[in-house]
């Protein structure tokens, strides 16, 4: 039989589960990984879409933005943790923050090319019918684009999950990355494996979520 | 005064000197696309445009459209200048220009929804979209989208699109530039059968002299560098004008002539 210090058994991760879902501790780590997780990711769609929609339809601001946001997306986000745990500490604004740069940037990769692909003509024959920057921007901008918005989306949710959960091994005082951190140093390889598992399965089904989203919106021919 | 005369009705669409000119890369200077076209078009006339490509034809169309400035002159629809796109012109694109994520209903109901009317409410913009879905000839597709559409229904829809904002002066940029030629022939021939009941004036820019000459009452010739008007030609062929129109001596006639300008 292998130690069950270095994997263990679905029987005894299961009841590792049952065990920890009951204490208190549980619950206040489960609320705070997901609230860093809700208020970074959508500070990160609040800000990242409206910014690339700018940014998809202004050439200057594109030459101004675009260098500094492909560097940032070059880096890896979790090499900047260090650097916001000082800045912000070691509380929930850290893991918020790294969230947010995690998913704000393929957000906003995205819909820069979603914009960039609205073909010239669909304007065209908006403006020929009387159409305004407004209308353009509703019926034409908005609805040519959305699709890659929605990807943009979904890739940016696994950075986002991905940064919370990392900021919070590095540094912290709860959530479930935290918890992760505690198990692996004690070799509590059943108590570990249960939280990755919900961490997973947390991110496949955000995921699903935004990708059955994206199939409804799907755009036929595009 | 001769007791005969008939009041000439005022010229509808009017260019007076029309250049259009656009800028060059790198700054290299201007290239001219229209130089000085000077035109008058009664109400109710089907004017084809022909001429070798970049002739400036697609140009001229434009800035009737009010989609291009003009560098200098004017164009005039009953007297008032254009100085943008507006509700009595509809334009036709050779390349379809249909919203992807629209349904046929709803790429017909583009043009209604933009042009803002609050004299219709969303059910009348989509009742008045569907009858002319299957004026077109699209009854059973209303709810297809464009990729699932041959070229030749895309260009349906783009035509019951502009036809349904009831414009006074069609424009029609190419408009079966990109289909076979079986197709094109089917589709001129629906075209000028759907002309045939209300007699809008219509502006056709076309490659194809037989279709310059089957759709038009007045044939606009076009020659390149730069782009100018070199003759218009008016056709008598009688109306209804059906396949058989296309056999007549006198159509092979026009067609000829029409050839014979565009070599030189």
């Amino acid at each position: 039989m292998v130690d069950p210090k270095f994997t263990s058994q679905p029987s005894r991760v299961i009841a590792a589960g049952f065990e920890i879902i009951r204490t208190v501790r549980f619950r206040h780590d489960v609320a705070v990984s997901l609230w860093e997780f809700v208020i970074g990711f959508s500070l990160a769609i609040v800000i990242g879409v409206p910014l690339a929609l700018l940014l998809g339809r202004s050439t200057v601001l594109r030459y101004l933005l675009d260098p500094p946001i492909m560097a940032i997306y070059a880096t890896p986000h979790l090499a900047l943790l260090p650097i916001i745990v000082v800045w912000l500490g070691i509380g929930m604004q850290s893991k918020i923050a790294v969230a947010f740069v995690g998913g704000v940037i393929p957000i906003i990769v995205n819909t820069v090319a979603g914009v960039r692909g609205v073909e010239r003509s669909w304007i065209l024959a908006a403006r020929s019918f009387c159409a305004g920057g407004w209308d353009v921007f509703l019926k034409i901008i908005l609805p040519g684009s959305l699709a890659s918005i929605i990807l943009g989306i979904r890739l940016g949710l696994s950075r986002a999950v991905l940064g919370v959960v990392v900021g919070e091994m590095y540094q912290s005082q709860a959530g479930l990355g935290n918890e992760v951190m505690r198990y692996g140093s004690e070799f509590r390889t059943d108590y570990l494996l249960f939280y990755v598992l919900l961490i997973s399965l947390f991110a496949l089904a955000a995921t699903s979520g935004v990708r059955a989203l994206e199939e409804k919106l799907w755009t036929p021919g595009k | 005064m001769d007791a005969r005369t008939v009041v000439e009705p005022a010229p509808h669409l009017r260019l007076e000197n029309l250049t259009v000119a656009y800028e060059k890369p790198k700054g290299a200077g201007k290239l001219i696309a229209v130089a000085e076209a000077n035109l008058e078009i009664t109400a109710g006339t089907f004017v084809t445009i022909v001429g070798p490509s970049g002739c400036g034809k697609s140009s001229l169309l434009l800035s009737i459209a009010g989609l291009v400035k003009p560098a200098s002159g004017v164009v005039r629809i009953n007297g008032k200048p254009v100085a943008g796109p507006g509700r009595d012109r509809a334009m036709v694109f050779q390349d379809f220009g249909l919203m992807p994520w629209r349904t046929v209903l709803d790429n017909v109901r583009f043009g209604l929804e933009l042009q803002r009317r609050p004299a219709l409410s969303a059910d009348d913009l989509t009742a008045r979209a569907r009858r002319y879905v299957e004026l077109v000839g699209l009854k059973g597709f209303e709810h297809y989208h464009p990729h699932q559409l041959s070229g030749g229904m895309r260009q349906r829809v783009g035509i019951a699109r502009a036809l349904a904002v009831d414009p006074d002066i069609l424009l029609m940029d190419e408009p079966f530039g990109s289909l076979d030629a079986q197709t094109r022939d089917e589709m001129g021939s629906e075209l000028i059968a759907i002309w045939e009941q209300n007699r809008k004036t219509a502006l056709f820019v076309t490659h194809s002299i037989d279709e310059a000459v089957f759709l038009a009452d007045r044939i606009v010739v076009m020659a390149a560098n730069p782009g100018r008007i070199t003759e218009i030609v008016s056709v008598d062929l009688p109306r209804p004008r059906t396949v058989e129109t296309m056999d007549s001596k006198e159509f092979i006639e026009y067609r000829r002539h029409i050839r014979e300008r565009l070599k030189c």
